[in-house]
C-alpha cells in the first residue's frame, strides 16, 4: 500500500499497483525504496486526487503499453463508456483533472481529457466556443467585422 | 475563470490533434491568447494538420492567410501535400518559404500539370540561387521568388537555350543527377549550393494524381529528385566517378581569388591566363604544365606568385591538382587552389564576420526598399516576426 498526500493534507490509502499507474509516482517509489512516508502532492487537491484514484482504480487491469500507444494512436475521439461517465463533470475539474493527469504523468488519463475537450470543440464556430468555454472575444472590432465579412472562416483570422 | 486559458502549450497541442484543421482554425478565431498559443505552437502543426489528403478547403487563398501564421521552428519536420487540387505550385512555393529550413520529409501527390510547373519553378530557384553563390551574394529566399518568378523563369529560359545538346548529355538522362551537374557544370555553377533552402531535408516522395506515361512519369520524378537533392544542399558531382578534380574545388579557387581584396590585381592576370601570348612570356609556366601530367604533386600553382601574400605552404603543393584535360574548363582550372588554411580564412574570416552580418541586413533593407509599396506591406503580413541573421 501506498500513501498520497493531497495538497490540502488529505491522506489517500491506495494499492501500489493503482497508484503506480502515475509514472511520477511510479518513478518516485523507484527512487524511495520501501517506505511508509506518504507522498506529497502539493499540485492536486483532494477532490480532484480522488477522482483520479477512482480512474486508476477502474483501469488498474490495462495493460501499460507506452510506446505503442503513442505510435498507435489515432484521431479517434471515441471514448470508452465508463470513461465518458467519468468524465461527465464541470469544466472546472474536467481541466483541473487535466493539468493532474499531466502533472502525475498519467498518459491513458490525460488523453482522454484532451478527447473530451476536442469533442466540446469539434463543429463548432468561433462564437459557440467562447460561450462553451466563456472566453471573451478581445478581437478588435475592425478584425471582427473583417471576419463577418469574408464568407471563409479561413479568412476569420487574417490581418491581426 | 477560463480554465482552457490556463493550459500549457504540450497540453494544448495534444487537444488539438484530435481536431481538423477547421476546427483548429475556428478554435484559434476565438481569442488572442489563444490564437497567439495556436500558432506559436509546433507541436500543433507538426502532426496531420499541415495538411490533411484530399482536402477540398485548401486552395491557395487559404495557404495565404494561414501559413504565414505558422511559427517557423524547426519543430515541423514533415509536409503532406496529397492531392490538394486547388493548390497551385505557387501556393506550393508558399509553404516552402515557410518551412523549408525544417522540413526532413515531403509528400507530395499531384497532377502531372503542377508537379511539371513545380520543378520549373524550383529550377528556376535553384538557377538563381547557383548564380548568387559564385557571386558571392546572399541567396534568394521563395519570397522573392515568388514576387519575381516570371522574370527569374525567363531567366531560366535564356540560360537553358544555351545549354550544348552534345552526344554525352542524352545520354546522360538516364541519369538525371549527372545531367543536372553536366548542365551546371556547363554554366561553370557550383554542384553544391553552400547554403541549401531544404537544409534538413533526408526523404522527399513524389506521385501523380492523374495517368502519366511510365516514361515520363520516371523522368519527370527523377528530375525532381535531383533538383531537389541540389536544394537540400547534395553535392551532384559526389556520386560521378569521374578522375577529374571536382568542380567545386576549381570554384573555391575562383572565389577565393576574387574575394581577396588585395589581389584584385590578380583578376588581370587571370584573364592574361587565358590568352595563349601571356603563357609564352612565362617559360617556367610552360615547362610546369608539360611535367604536370606526370608528376603533379610538384606543381605549383599556376598563378604562383611569391609576391602575394598567400604564399602557398608546402601542404598546398601536395594538393595541387591535375592539369585540366578538357580545353573547355581551362579558365576554370588556371587559378591556384587555395591551401586549406587559406580556405577556412575565408569561410570564417574571424575579424570581418560581424562586417558580413551588418551587410546581410542592410542588403535586406535595401532590397525591401525596391520593392513596391504593396509587396512590402505584403511581407510584413507574411513575416510578422522576421527571422534575425
Amino acid at each position: 500500500m501506498v500513501q498520497l498526500l493531497s495538497s490540502d493534507n488529505e491522506t489517500f490509502t491506495v494499492d501500489k499497483q493503482v497508484a503506480e499507474r502515475s509514472i511520477l509516482i511510479k518513478n518516485m517509489l523507484e527512487d524511495v525504496g520501501e517506505s511508509d512516508a506518504p507522498i506529497p502532492l502539493p499540485n492536486v487537491t483532494a477532490k480532484i486526487l480522488k477522482k483520479v484514484i477512482d480512474w486508476c482504480e477502474h483501469h488498474r487491469g490495462d495493460p501499460v503499453s507506452q510506446q505503442e500507444e503513442i505510435n498507435d494512436r489515432k484521431r479517434l475521439t471515441e471514448i470508452d463508456e465508463w470513461d465518458q461517465k467519468f468524465m461527465e463533470v464541470d469544466q472546472e475539474t474536467l481541466f483541473e483533472i487535466i493539468l493532474a493527469a499531466n502533472y502525475l504523468d498519467i498518459k491513458p488519463l490525460l488523453d482522454i481529457g484532451c478527447k473530451t475537450v476536442a469533442n466540446m470543440i469539434k463543429g463548432k464556430s468561433p462564437e459557440e466556443i467562447r460561450r462553451t468555454f466563456n472566453i471573451v472575444n478581445d478581437f478588435t472590432p475592425e478584425v471582427r467585422q473583417f471576419g463577418i465579412i469574408s464568407h471563409c472562416y479561413f479568412l476569420a483570422m487574417l490581418s491581426t | 475563470m477560463n480554465h482552457i486559458l490556463s493550459l500549457d502549450s504540450s497540453i494544448l497541442a495534444n487537444i488539438l490533434e484530435y481536431l481538423s484543421l477547421k476546427d483548429v482554425i475556428r478554435f484559434a478565431s476565438s481569442c488572442r491568447n489563444l490564437r497567439q498559443l495556436t500558432f506559436d505552437t509546433a507541436e500543433v502543426w507538426s502532426g496531420h494538420l499541415l495538411f490533411e489528403d484530399s482536402s477540398e478547403d485548401v486552395d491557395d487563398q487559404v495557404i495565404a492567410s494561414l501559413i504565414p501564421h505558422i511559427t517557423r521552428s524547426y519543430g515541423i519536420q514533415s509536409l503532406r501535400l496529397v492531392n490538394l487540387n486547388k493548390v497551385s505550385p505557387m501556393g506550393i512555393l508558399q509553404v516552402f518559404d515557410q518551412f523549408a529550413h525544417a522540413l526532413q520529409d515531403i509528400e507530395i501527390s499531384a497532377s502531372k500539370n503542377v508537379i511539371k510547373d513545380l520543378t520549373r519553378h524550383l529550377e528556376a530557384f535553384a538557377l538563381k540561387l547557383a548564380l548568387l553563390q559564385v557571386a558571392n551574394l546572399i541567396p534568394l529566399t521563395f519570397l522573392e521568388y515568388r514576387s519575381r518568378s516570371q522574370h527569374y523563369i525567363e531567366q531560366l529560359g535564356s540560360y537553358m537555350s544555351e545549354s550544348p545538346k552534345s552526344e554525352e548529355e542524352k545520354m546522360a538522362v538516364c541519369n538525371s543527377h549527372a545531367e543536372l551537374s553536366a548542365r551546371l557544370r556547363w554554366l561553370r555553377l557550383p554542384t553544391r549550393l553552400d547554403d541549401p533552402p531544404f537544409e534538413q531535408l533526408e526523404k522527399i516522395k513524389i506521385t501523380f494524381t492523374d495517368e502519366v506515361e511510365n516514361s515520363d512519369r520516371i523522368f519527370a520524378t527523377l528530375k525532381f529528385r535531383s533538383l531537389m537533392a541540389y536544394l537540400a544542399g547534395a553535392n551532384l558531382e559526389s556520386n560521378l566517378d569521374s578522375d577529374v578534380q571536382p568542380h567545386r574545388d576549381t570554384h573555391d579557387g575562383r572565389w577565393y581569388s576574387i574575394n581577396r581584396k588585395h589581389k584584385i590585381s590578380d583578376l588581370d592576370s587571370k584573364l592574361d591566363d587565358v590568352q595563349p601570348s601571356v603563357v609564352n612570356a612565362q617559360p617556367d609556366y610552360e615547362v610546369n604544365q608539360q611535367c604536370s601530367t606526370d608528376s603533379p604533386t610538384n606543381v605549383p600553382p599556376l598563378h604562383y606568385n611569391p609576391e602575394t601574400p598567400s604564399k602557398p605552404t608546402p601542404v598546398d603543393l601536395q594538393d595541387t591538382p591535375k592539369m585540366p584535360i578538357n580545353n573547355k574548363r581551362k579558365f576554370a582550372h588556371a587559378e591556384p587552389r587555395p591551401s586549406e588554411e587559406s580556405k577556412k580564412a575565408r569561410r570564417s574570416p574571424p575579424t570581418s564576420q560581424p562586417i558580413v552580418k551588418v551587410y546581410r541586413y542592410r542588403r535586406r533593407q535595401s532590397s525591401n526598399s525596391e520593392q513596391s509599396e504593396e509587396t512590402r506591406s505584403q511581407q510584413h503580413v507574411y513575416r510578422p516576426n522576421p527571422v534575425s541573421y
